[in-house]
């Protein structure tokens, strides 16, 4: 063997071993560091404070599975209701997710003004994972949207430059009213305390429409992929924040995304079974 | 280093492999052979499946996670271990209790007073009074549409969202135009506020009910574009759905546009 030869096999080999380097340094650092480190805390900072929700927790200790299962759900039920009437201090538009009975609402102020069946939804084993009396605790609490994205902007805008004279005004091609009833409709909402709920429309894309999901999941992706980037450049492991994803009507999704106000409130019940 | 020589080589007489004339050059001649394909394979096909690795790494993260967190065990917290121990089924009797007592709190939010819900994305209203629905049907609201008339003067036709309230009602009322109506037309402006020039007289319908900031519940010329947005912010209603609305609807009553 020449020396070029043998030298091509060491570069050969220290290659391998630092992508196999890498490979161990992302896995641990995106996966199994965050997943290690995920844990729902109580939002509850103030421990005397007496208005805080407390589940009775004697129910851990409870041998029978069937009364521990109703008092999951009584408790889960409580922490919503508690959540909505937290809710109700506000006056702007809110959103109610219950996967319990699988309804999406938009609520003002306890009032239901819209809702919508989830036709399916798919949740974290995150929560299977904690232990459910936390879970409420934590759930007691609505949510504030912190970030959105979406594949149809959240205000439609209609550009028109205003006729010099009435002449320009008459010949200007009369607007067609927006209709965006083809485009997809697939949204994200970021929420504070780490949760994403991620809205889909339950209908498959129109081929016509098949760029912009593509172009949104693309979106998407990039969004995390830059985040993961930058967090294993600075050395810190990233962060594993619990997804729920549901399903709900195309037309239906275009209404909840465009009606919930910048930083909405969102309460959500999770299924207890 | 012997490769790329090899490589040089190949990409030197890569013009004659292509261009043979007659069989003069053959391929065998020209062609490099495997000693150069093979590296050239694999200096290409490395990166691609790298990168492609690096990708579907990045794609299937969060799958990743999600099965990691199938393993772990569950999370409990003793710190929180309730000192007293009552019995289950006394325990089951105060959760019931509590969540009746809380269902009755939420259910005093139900508003029994006449109140309006309009949709803005399917220009649809439904009137509700003592809690159950009177009367559905479509109306227009705003088109979206952004006025620009140059510098800071730009308008946009958006209807306002959230929970209003009925300031005023009027019978049979006068549009005051305001500025954005005469431009909009390629119309100079009135200088006054007040000018005869801005009063416009029946196109309103029949009613009108302020819910504030300039906006109005009124009736409309143009009943075949109801369902459509096509306002400039207002809400746009069928003659009999603006009398019934009228009639239903007092001052303070609540109108909730989403």
């Amino acid at each position: 063997m020449t020396e070029t030869r043998k030298d091509l096999v060491w570069i050969k080999r220290i290659a391998f071993v630092i992508a196999l380097g890498l490979l161990a340094y992302f896995i641990t650092m995106t996966i199994v560091i965050p997943v290690y480190r995920f844990k729902i805390e109580s939002p509850v900072t103030n421990a005397s404070d007496k208005n805080i929700f407390r589940p009775d927790l004697t129910w851990q200790i409870t041998v029978n599975d069937s009364i521990k299962q109703r008092a999951i759900d009584l408790v889960f039920s409580e922490s919503f209701l508690l959540s909505k009437i937290e809710m109700t201090k506000s006056d702007s538009i809110s959103l109610t997710v219950n996967l319990q009975d699988s309804v999406v609402a938009l609520v003002v102020q306890g009032l239901t003004i819209y809702s919508t069946k989830a036709k399916t939804f798919k949740i974290s084993h995150a929560f299977a994972k904690t232990d459910p009396f936390i879970l409420a605790q934590w759930l007691a609490i609505p949510f504030v949207v912190d970030t959105h994205y979406a594949s149809i902007p959240k205000v439609p805008v209609l550009y028109k430059k205003a006729p010099k004279d009435t002449i320009e005004a008459m010949s200007q091609v009369e607007m067609d009213p927006l209709n965006d009833e083809i485009d997809p409709v697939y949204f994200r909402l970021e929420l504070d305390r780490k949760l994403i709920l991620n809205f889909n429309q339950e209908e498959a894309p129109e081929k016509e429409s098949m760029r912009q999901v593509k172009t949104y999941q693309r979106r998407m992706r990039k969004i995390e992929r830059h985040d993961i980037i930058d967090h294993l450049s600075r050395f810190s492991p990233t962060e594993f924040i619990p997804e729920i994803h549901i399903s709900i009507d195309k037309k239906a999704a275009r209404v909840i995304y465009r009606a919930i106000p910048e930083r909405a409130f969102v309460a959500v019940q999770l299924p207890t079974e | 280093m012997e490769y790329i020589s090899n490589l040089k080589l190949w990409l030197l007489n890569l013009p004659g492999f292509f261009k043979r004339k007659g069989g003069q050059e053959s391929a065998e001649r020209t062609f490099p052979g495997k000693a150069v394909l093979l590296p050239v394979l694999v200096y290409v096909s490395v990166p691609v499946i790298f990168y492609l690795l690096w990708v579907s790494m990045f794609t299937a993260l969060p799958f990743m996670q999600e099965a990691v967190v199938k393993f772990k065990p569950t999370l409990t917290y003793p710190e929180f271990a309730s000192q007293s121990n009552p019995g289950p089924s006394e325990l089951l009797f105060l959760q019931e209790n509590r969540v009746k007592k809380l269902d009755k709190i939420y259910a005093r939010f139900s508003n029994r007073q006449p109140y309006l819900i309009v949709n803005t994305s399917d220009n649809t209203f439904n009137l509700f009074n003592n809690g159950k629905l009177v009367r559905e049907g479509l109306c227009s609201t705003g088109s979206f549409v952004l006025l620009d008339a140059g510098g800071e003067q730009k308008w946009m036709f958006e209807t306002p969202k959230g929970m209003m309230r009925i300031q005023g009602k009027t019978e049979s009322p006068v549009w005051r135009k305001p500025d954005w109506a005469f431009i909009e037309e390629g119309l100079p402006v009135p200088k006054h506020h007040n000018s005869f020039e801005r009063y416009e007289y029946g196109v309103l319908g029949d009613y009108a009910l302020s819910i504030g900031n300039g906006y109005l519940i009124h009736g409309t010329l143009y009943q075949r574009l109801l369902g459509m947005p096509v306002t400039h912010g207002c809400v746009r209603l069928g003659d009999a759905d603006l009398e019934k609305v009228f009639q239903t609807l007092k001052v303070g009553s609540k109108v909730y546009i989403f």
